[in-house]
């Protein structure tokens, strides 16, 4: 669970068909969401090494997926801190309400100071980078002992956002108002499910939120003991997620509706679209709260915190497994490196015009970058592969058995879903691209989509240590 | 999620909404996502707690 299932479901839910979005949400849950987790857990168990050393496994001339599948992630994670950063620097505004009556200028300018457009791209803002020079360290600090010492920040992390999301929800579905917000998140408009963006969006929301095509789950499930059960374990993980993100959605529409009802404005007056929501919206709504609104604030940045805090570990451990293996760094030594050049990169994100690139970003990095490595996973391992030895590999542990319609959905079914939205996704963006002008789109999305392929070849090309990690 | 979408009966009075002040479209929506989520999750759980105490 992260900040995509906070930050991201509600908005991408909303903007695409409201409550008709859960019928492709699921129909991409179970065609695609929980086969690949079964695919990605099975792989991690059975090679018992990161993502590029499974490719390698499978075949020398594959180990670029892997990389390419811990590079996405990282990437992500770059500017996915950032959001971590205003969050925390939120979290002290929360205290004394800093945004006042006027929340989107205080977020715009005074806070973000942001230029007029992204290629402008101004100077970097102080609060911000120090927020972000805390969270990079504090993520170095509980990864540079390993797994091991994630397991115990975790069992604070994890439930403590949960508690407090109920928390939120409780308080928003009692608030005047708060039905409106809901009908609005959940009445279904059944005409945007013949729109293929739709489902595009509904996948990339599954991949995004479930942690698939990132290479963490084969890292991740590389530390499982041998006889863990697989298939229910990807059940339990993809449906909790899911229920994660549909609960947000009340927490956010009701806060929502209850804004609405406030200021006396329709909800389509109302921005909540990523950022707009959680540092214009939200913190609109809570300086209304009638009582404790302070600890609501808090409760509210605190939450996202936690949510995000899970995922920066499981998005940047892909890329430190990878490098510790390859070259035979020490753990230390490899988290130190992905941390200083993660926090290199977050820089863009930090300046006045990081706004806009964080928006483009994950645009295509999400829509184009995950769905990508995610058809290119499964055709490597159906096509140049045995998908039977997965199969059979998770069958040994597992309380349920997979048929050979898992091979059927890995092999033909998800592919081919996956290059029809894609294609559609690539014609759309040719007639109404994402951003104008073309420079802008080229810069935030298409390079750093090309850098990243080029990257996870030079890394495979790169010649190996042969000693063993320490 | 149904049981937490109430309005108490003072905000009721003053003209405040209900749950049945959704759509019937919008509540089959609530029903489908918590039966599907929450069910799922449930229905796993019991499966491995299952196995592990047999």
């Amino acid at each position: 669970m992260g900040l995509g299932n906070v930050w991201r479901f509600p908005y991408i839910a909303y903007s695409n068909g409201g409550g008709a979005f859960l019928i492709p949400y699921f129909v991409a849950l179970f065609t695609a969401g929980i086969p690949m987790l079964i695919l990605e857990f099975s792989v991690g168990h059975w090679s018992r090494q990161g993502a590029p050393e499974s490719f390698r496994k499978i075949g020398k001339k594959w180990e670029w997926v892997g990389w390419w599948s811990a590079l996405v992630p990282f990437a992500i994670v770059t500017y996915y801190i950032v959001i971590m950063a205003w969050c925390f620097s939120y979290l002290i505004y929360s205290i004394d309400l800093r945004w006042g009556m006027n929340a989107e200028s205080f977020f715009l300018t005074d806070f973000l100071n942001i230029t007029n457009s992204p290629l402008h791209i101004g100077g970097i803002q102080i609060p911000v980078l120090l927020s972000l020079l805390v969270l990079w360290f504090l993520v170095f600090i509980i990864l540079y002992k390993g797994v091991g010492r994630i397991g115990k920040v975790v069992m604070i992390t994890v439930p403590l956002p949960w508690i407090l999301l109920a928390i939120l929800t409780i308080r928003g579905v009692t608030l005047p108002g708060a039905i409106e917000g809901i009908s609005y998140y959940l009445t279904p408009n059944f005409s945007k499910l013949s729109d293929l963006n739709v489902w595009l969006a509904a996948y990339a929301q599954v991949f995004f939120s479930v942690g698939i095509a990132q290479g963490i789950m084969i890292t991740y499930a590389s530390h499982l003991k041998k006889k863990s059960d697989i298939s229910n374990n990807a059940f339990i993980i993809a449906l909790a997620d899911s229920g994660t993100s549909f609960l947000a959605g009340f927490a956010v529409f009701s806060i929502i509706g209850y804004l609405a009802m406030s200021q006396g404005v329709s909800i389509e007056h109302l921005g909540i679209a990523g950022p707009q929501l959680a540092f214009i919206t939200y913190p609109t709504a809570i300086s209304l709260f009638p009582i404790a609104t302070t600890v609501f604030g808090i409760f509210f940045y605190l939450a996202l915190l936690t949510f995000g805090i899970d995922s920066a570990f499981s998005m940047i451990e892909p890329m430190t497994t990878g490098i510790r293996h390859k070259w035979g760094f020490t753990k230390q030594k490899a988290t130190a490196i992905i941390c200083l050049l993660g926090f290199i990169a977050s820089l863009l994100f930090t300046t006045g015009s990081g706004l806009y690139w964080l928006d483009i970003v994950d645009y295509f990095i999400s829509n184009f970058g995950l769905v990508l490595v995610g058809l290119v996973e499964c055709l490597v391992l159906a096509w140049g592969f045995r998908i039977s030895v997965f199969r059979e590999n998770a069958n040994k542990t597992s309380d349920i058995l997979i048929g050979h319609w898992w091979d059927v959905l890995i092999k033909y079914v998800v592919p081919s879903i996956l290059t029809v939205l894609l294609l559609a996704a690539v014609y759309e963006n040719i007639l109404r691209p994402y951003i104008q002008p073309w420079s802008v789109l080229i810069l935030g999305g298409i390079l750093p989509c090309a850098t990243i392929c080029a990257a996870s070849f030079l890394l495979m090309k790169k010649k190996e240590k042969k000693e063993e990690p320490t | 999620m149904c049981c937490l979408v109430f309005v108490d009966e003072k905000e009721r009075k003053k003209g405040g909404t209900h749950i049945t002040d959704l759509s019937l479209s919008a509540i089959a929506m609530l029903i489908f996502g918590a039966v599907v989520c929450y069910g799922g999750v449930m229905y796993f759980l019991y499966r491995a707690l299952r196995k592990k105490h047999k």
